[in-house]
Parts: C-alpha cells; sequence; structure tokens
C-alpha cells in the first residue's frame, strides 16, 4: 500500500515539475534569444535584403528556432529555386527536425544543381545518414579494463557474524583487483508505420567482467526488453512504451538469479528542451541457492520499481539529468526486504575538443545519493541491528572521438556505503578505460 | 528589384463567408514576390504586391497563374503562396510582449506551405478552408485546396500536431512528420497516411517555382552585349552573360556589373589585372567592402537587395571577374563596343567579345 502512496508522490513530483519548468521557461530571455528578436526586427523592416534574411537563419539556427529558419531560407528559393547552398541549408534544417522526407528532397534537389566538391560531398553523406537512420537496428559494443580499489565489496574494517565481530578474511575481505569487460547493446524499433506511430521496440543489454585474481567475483549480467511504444497526447515526442522484462545474472561463473516483469515508460516533453520520463517497473526475483550461499532464496521475491527522469537540454550539447528513483523489495524474509530511494544528477557537456568534429568531446558528471533501510535484522550477522544504508558515489568521465561510430572512454569514481552494520561499511575507487563503438 | 504580379483586393473582401473584422491592423510584410507578368485589376483597391508591402488583417491575397509570394507575419509565421491561390487573413492579434494571441486565415483555393511562428507554439492558429477547420499547433504544414469543391489535403512537414475537423463533426489529428489527411466536400477527414516522395516533391514544386521563372531571367539578362556609361566617364562593355559555375554577370542600367551569385561559397576575383587581384566571397546579397574594392580593382561596391551586387567601376582599369577578362574600361567614351584591352584570360566560360 505505501508503495502505492511513494508512485502517486512521484507522479505529482512530475506534474509539478512540469508546470513549474514550464512557466519558468516561458519568461527566460537569453542573449540568443535577444539576438534573434533584434534580427527578426530587421528582417521585417526590410524582407527583401538578402544579407538580413541570412542574418535571421543564422540567429534562428543558434537560438533553435529551427523552423523560422526554414521559412525564411524557403523565401530565397522564390527569387530563384536553384539555389544548392540554399537547398542544403533546408535539408540539413529538415534532418535536425526529422523530417526526413523534406530532407531527402532537399539534399536531391541540391544533387540536381552544380555543386561544388564539399557540397557534393554534403549531399551525398546527407542522404546516406537519412538511409541509415532508417536503420530499425542499433547499438553500441563497449570493451575496456577496470581497476578497483575493492573488488569485492569487502567491508572496510570490522564484519560481524552472530552479532559478534570479526575480521574479514579470504574472499569476505576487502581486495583490490583488475577486471577487463564488456558491455552490449542491441536495440530494434519496428515502426508499423501508421498514423499513431505504432512501434514495437527491443531492447538487449549484455555486460560481463573478467577479473584477473578474484574469479569469484565475475559477473554476467543480460537484460531483455520488448514491447509496443504508442505516440500519446497531442504531440509526437509523447509516448507510452509498455514492455516485458528478463534478466539474468551469473556472479563468479554460475548462475546467480533470474528476474522477470513488466514495466511502462511515459515520456512527454515540458518544454522543447526539457523531456520528463516514468518508469514503473513491477519484477519477481528468483535467487540460486551455492555452496558458498547457500541460502541465497531467502532474497526471493517482487520488486517494484519506480523511476522520474528529468532532462533539461539548455544548449546544444548540454544536458542536465536528474532521475528519482524508489524501489521496493519484497524478499521472502525481512532481513532481506527493503526500500530504496535514489536520486542521481548527471550533466553531460559536449564540446569541440583538440581533434574530431564540433562538439564531438563529451565530459560528464554524475553524483548519486541513495538511502536503503532494511525491514528486520539478519540474525546471522548480528540479531539486534537492523540494517539501513547510505550510499554516496561520484563519477566522471571524458569521452573522445577517434573515428565514425568510434570513441574512447575514460572514467573514475568513487564510491561511499555507510551501513548501520559494519559488514556492508566500504569504499572504492574506479578506474576504467575502454573503447566504444556505436552503430 | 523584383516586382510581382500578387494582386490585392480591398481591405473588406470577405472570405469563406466569414466578414472580414472592424479595425483591421498591420499584421505582417510581403516578404517574397515572384517576378512574373503583369497582374489585373478587379476594383479600385486593388494593388499589385511587393517585397516589403505591409499586409493588413482582413486582407485578401491572390496570385494568378505564375504568381507565388510568402507572407511573414509578426510573430515568426510564413505563409507562403502558390500559384491560382487566394487566402485571407482572418484575424491576428499579437501581443509582442506576452507573445500570446491568436492567427487565423481562411484559403479558399491553392497550394500553401505554412511555416509555424510563436503563435504556432501554442496552437494559436487556425486555418479555415472550404470543407476543414485546421488547428495548427507548432508545425510545417502544406495545405491544398482544391478550387472546385474546396477538398483540402493536409500534410504536416514536422511539429506537434495538426487537428482537423470538419462541419459535420468529423475529426482527425496529425501527429506524425509526412503523414497526410484529405477531406472531400462534405466528407470526413481520411486517417493519416504517409505522403509519397513523388507528391511531396510536387507540393514543393509548386511553392518554389513558378512557370514563369525561365521568362524572368531572360527578362532581366540581355541577350546581347550592352554598352553602358559610367558616372566617372569609363566605357564598360560586357560579353555574352556567362555562367562562371553558378555565377551569372550581365549589364543593366548605367555602368553597373550585376551580379547573381547562387553559391554561398563562390569566390569572385576583381581585379585591375591578372595579378592585381581581390577575391571576395559572392554570396547572393553580400555587402562587399567599398574601400578594398576601390583599392584593388578601383570600382566601388553598392550592395542591393535580392540576388545581386552591383558595381561601380570609378577609375580606369580592366575588371575582371572569375579570372575572365570581361569588362575593359577606359576613358574612351565611345557608345559602342571598345575592343581594348579585351583578351580573355582564364578558363571562364565565355570570352570577351570585340
Amino acid at each position: 500500500m505505501r508503495m502505492y502512496i511513494y508512485v502517486f508522490l512521484f507522479i505529482f513530483v512530475f506534474f509539478t515539475a512540469r508546470s513549474v519548468l514550464a512557466a519558468a521557461l516561458e519568461t527566460e530571455e537569453t542573449p540568443r534569444s535577444v539576438a534573434l528578436q533584434q534580427a527578426f526586427s530587421a528582417m521585417m523592416a526590410d524582407p527583401g535584403n538578402t544579407r538580413l534574411t541570412i542574418l535571421y537563419v543564422d540567429a534562428a539556427t543558434a537560438a533553435g528556432d529551427l523552423e523560422g529558419a526554414i521559412g525564411a531560407l524557403s523565401r530565397l528559393l522564390l527569387a530563384n529555386p536553384d539555389l544548392p547552398a540554399i537547398h542544403l541549408r533546408l535539408a540539413a534544417l529538415y534532418h535536425a527536425l526529422h523530417s526526413n522526407g523534406m530532407a531527402e528532397l532537399h539534399y536531391r534537389q541540391a544533387l540536381s544543381l552544380p555543386l561544388d566538391p564539399p557540397q557534393r560531398q554534403e549531399a551525398e553523406h546527407g542522404l546516406i545518414e537519412l538511409a541509415a537512420s532508417a536503420n530499425p537496428i542499433s547499438g553500441l559494443v563497449q570493451l575496456g579494463v577496470t581497476r578497483q580499489s575493492n573488488a569485492t565489496a569487502g567491508p572496510d574494517s570490522q564484519a560481524r557474524i552472530g552479532g559478534t565481530e570479526v575480521t574479514p578474511q579470504g574472499k569476505f575481505a576487502a581486495r583490490p583487483d583488475w577486471n577487463s569487460f564488456l558491455y552490449a547493446s542491441l536495440n530494434h524499433s519496428l515502426d508499423f508505420d501508421d498514423s499513431a506511430g505504432t512501434r514495437w521496440d527491443t531492447a538487449l543489454s549484455l555486460y560481463a567482467t573478467l577479473q584477473q585474481h578474484a574469479a569469484y567475483e565475475n559477473l554476467t549480467y543480460g537484460k531483455l526488453t520488448s514491447g509496443p511504444t504508442w505516440l500519446v497526447g497531442e504531440t509526437p515526442a509523447e509516448t507510452l512504451h509498455l514492455y516485458a522484462v528478463a534478466e539474468v545474472l551469473g556472479w563468479g561463473n554460475a548462475p546467480f538469479s533470474t528476474t522477470g516483469g513488466i514495466g511502462a515508460a511515459w515520456e512527454t516533453p515540458i518544454d522543447p528542451d526539457i523531456t520528463s520520463r516514468l518508469e514503473l517497473e513491477a519484477l519477481d526475483r528468483s535467487y540460486d541457492n551455492r555452496a558458498t550461499y547457500p541460502t541465497a532464496t531467502d532474497e526471493n521475491g517482487g520488486t517494484a520499481i519506480a523511476r522520474y527522469i528529468l532532462s533539461y537540454r539548455w544548449q546544444p550539447g548540454d544536458v542536465a539529468i536528474i532521475r528519482l528513483q524508489a524501489t521496493d523489495d519484497i524478499a521472502q524474509k525481512s532481513d532481506w526486504r527493503y526500500r530504496e530511494w535514489r536520486v542521481v544528477p548527471t550533466m553531460v557537456h559536449n564540446f569541440t575538443g583538440l581533434w574530431g568534429a564540433d562538439s564531438s568531446w563529451q565530459f560528464a558528471l554524475e553524483l548519486q545519493w541513495a538511502w536503503r533501510p532494511y525491514a528486520g535484522p539478519n540474525p546471522t550477522i548480528d540479531p539486534a541491528i537492523t540494517r539501513s544504508d547510505r550510499e554516496r558515489s561520484a563519477g566522471i568521465q571524458l569521452q573522445l572521438p577517434i573515428a565514425e561510430g568510434l570513441s574512447s572512454r575514460t572514467a573514475a569514481s568513487y564510491l561511499q556505503e555507510d551501513s548501520t552494520v559494519e559488514n556492508f561499511r566500504y569504499t572504492n575507487w574506479v578506474m576504467a578505460t575502454s573503447l566504444q563503438l556505436v552503430f | 528589384m523584383l516586382r510581382g504580379s500578387i494582386l490585392l483586393l480591398s481591405l473588406i473582401a470577405p472570405a469563406c463567408g466569414f466578414a472580414a473584422p472592424e479595425s483591421p491592423g498591420r499584421v505582417g510584410v510581403a516578404a517574397a514576390v515572384s517576378a512574373v507578368a503583369e497582374g489585373w485589376l478587379h476594383v479600385d483597391e486593388v494593388r499589385s504586391l511587393e517585397v516589403g508591402h505591409d499586409i493588413w488583417q482582413g486582407e485578401r491575397v491572390e496570385t494568378n497563374d505564375a504568381g507565388l509570394a510568402q507572407l511573414l507575419f509578426i510573430d515568426g509565421s510564413t505563409v507562403t503562396v502558390g500559384n491560382r491561390a487566394s487566402l485571407v487573413v482572418d484575424d491576428f492579434v499579437y501581443d509582442v510582449s506576452a507573445q500570446h494571441g491568436h492567427l487565423g486565415i481562411a484559403m479558399s483555393k491553392g497550394v500553401f506551405r505554412f511555416v509555424g511562428g510563436r503563435l504556432s507554439k501554442d496552437g494559436s492558429v487556425t486555418v479555415r478552408t472550404p470543407t476543414a477547420l485546421l488547428g495548427i499547433r507548432g508545425a510545417i504544414v502544406l495545405i491544398e485546396v482544391s478550387p472546385e469543391d474546396g477538398a483540402t489535403t493536409v500534410t504536416m512537414l514536422y511539429g506537434d500536431h495538426v487537428q482537423i475537423t470538419t462541419p459535420s463533426g468529423g475529426s482527425q489529428m496529425i501527429r506524425r512528420a509526412g503523414f497526410s489527411s484529405s477531406v472531400a466536400h462534405d466528407g470526413a477527414p481520411s486517417a493519416p497516411r504517409r505522403i509519397e516522395a513523388g507528391r511531396l516533391h510536387d507540393l514543393e514544386g509548386l511553392l518554389t517555382r513558378s512557370p514563369g521563372t525561365a521568362a524572368r531571367k531572360q527578362a532581366t539578362l540581355p541577350a546581347k552585349p550592352a554598352v553602358a556609361r559610367s558616372e566617372s566617364g569609363a566605357t564598360l562593355t560586357a560579353a555574352q552573360p556567362v555562367a562562371i559555375g553558378v555565377t551569372e554577370v550581365a549589364i543593366i542600367g548605367q555602368a553597373a556589373i550585376v551580379l547573381e551569385s547562387a553559391v554561398t561559397e563562390s569566390a569572385v576575383t576583381l581585379g585591375k589585372s591578372s595579378t592585381d587581384t581581390a577575391t571576395l566571397s559572392a554570396v547572393a546579397g553580400t555587402l562587399i567592402e567599398t574601400p578594398l574594392l576601390s583599392q584593388a580593382v578601383g570600382a566601388s561596391a553598392v550592395a542591393t537587395d535580392s540576388s545581386f551586387v552591383v558595381f561601380k567601376p570609378v577609375a580606369t582599369g580592366q575588371v575582371t571577374i572569375g579570372g575572365t577578362v570581361l569588362l575593359p574600361v577606359s576613358q574612351t567614351s565611345t557608345a559602342g563596343r571598345t575592343t581594348t584591352g579585351s583578351s580573355p584570360q582564364a578558363t571562364g566560360t565565355s570570352a570577351v567579345k570585340p
């Protein structure tokens, strides 16, 4: 019952944030919008002046008013429909708006006219990109190495067993280690090409680590979601995605858990630059006992997750994201039942670096706070103490372009877990470097 | 300067059965008008629309067989009017500071492209046709209205949505770019379907290329070399209009070189001789720095509107364009063609003719 109240609170926060942000952004005036207004006024006063029209197009494009730029550029074609540079700019603008039919039309119009080599290359590359965007399959592959100061998540100091303090040893002690890892995701979207925008979206994620020393910490993880997506509301940016979820987790080279469930994701724009997304999942987890963990099945049970994600693109290439997540885990035994509250603000900044295309370098900063109280004490550990964890982490990441679709990623993060139970107090420094291929 | 053949009927002309508002105000300007044959007179208040003319609330805009125009509204919306089209600006209210208001247009026939401005973002734009009422929100829309029976086809190229309603109560919403819905006379709007690429090409062609375009170019470029006398007394001659890449050169009027540039990266070389040159960008409408020109080539530039840059020689010397000597300029005040120094130099597509 309490979980439903939490979900209701999430929805309330969602609608409140949406209204407040929309109202605040309506009155915001940035230097770019001021420049746009000035350029528009100058163009209105002398609409036949091509120079002023081009200046307005540039100002409108910089301010994100791509429709205004399209209207102005279209006017130039009335005077002379055979302007390849204008066709190329219109094609790029329509392409940015995902109006692929119009983008293709203008790229082909440009190609039918005399072009210099860079223009021809731009038009042909544009058509290739349009064809690629129509491909229903996309994904990425990431291969790298990680160094962790505490790969076993062992307690920083002492542990407790049966209420008695002990010194963790062997697999239960904190231990640094290297690992190599592989992450791959594959997405498929089948568009039914109907007016409701119906499509069937399927996503597969795979993650595997191979520890250098602590092989008992090797992880393999797979997640599959699949289900329909519809346009809802009055804009094409507002979608509802219902899906089935299946997860498998392997730990220490043996199966550890399987999960099945359903989910729903509702994405809606608050503003052209702000998107909100509400996700709800209901999952059933099943664990496998093992020699080293004969009571794993105590964790069997259901899990309900609610996530609210707010994304704000304050300028091209820069995104601020905040994720609020609530989890209710209903395990068989009370010492494994918990609720978790998690806040994750993230900032992503794309910029022009020493090499590569404009804004092809990316820097990201992520912070996390989580509070995780458990329902009851674990008598094996200490019957007198009910576990309650507080998690804090901070991480940075730098992504650099290498070639088309290929980039390198370097990341560093620090995790600190505080707990009422000493067994779960630990810190972990993580450094990772990898190559990523996007297709 | 381009002249138009767009006619305006009087301010009180009714459109689609709706009465014009009592207090018309300025709603925008005619931002583009294609140059074709002359228009016709209907009543005393008809005028030929020209670029820069104000557009008023309640005004009817009509195009003839070859006319094209674009109306630019104060909120940033634009309506491109195809040929044989007719529309009336029914209603326009816009609070500039609050950026709120309403735009209502009645389209009785023809092909139009509407690009939404500030009012469209709030969904405050309505378009009436003989068979449908369109509510446009943040969209770029193509609208076809049949002159025979008012049947309407709406294609959303981009945007949030277009809501279509009919007098009979039918309703449809287009929410996907590239989808169209049609409303026949006394019918309900069809379910939106993706528009075919060929049909999209045809519609865009109706909105960018008037049948008179080729005739217009012929009318502005002389078929034969012309002689003109500059204000300084120098004499200019020109070859046949040449095309260097997509650049066309001709002589119009007195002592002027008209350069029509169609490529933004096109470089034009101007110089007194083959070794004393300045290379400048010839973006259509660019104002070329006068001191630079005067120093380098002995000519000053006067920027015009549209696609033309006009040069006026102010000193003796040759003016070369694109490496080909086209215009020997001398003090000889001969009303005819001169052969002085008129040898072609580079690889232009046309040579100077004596």
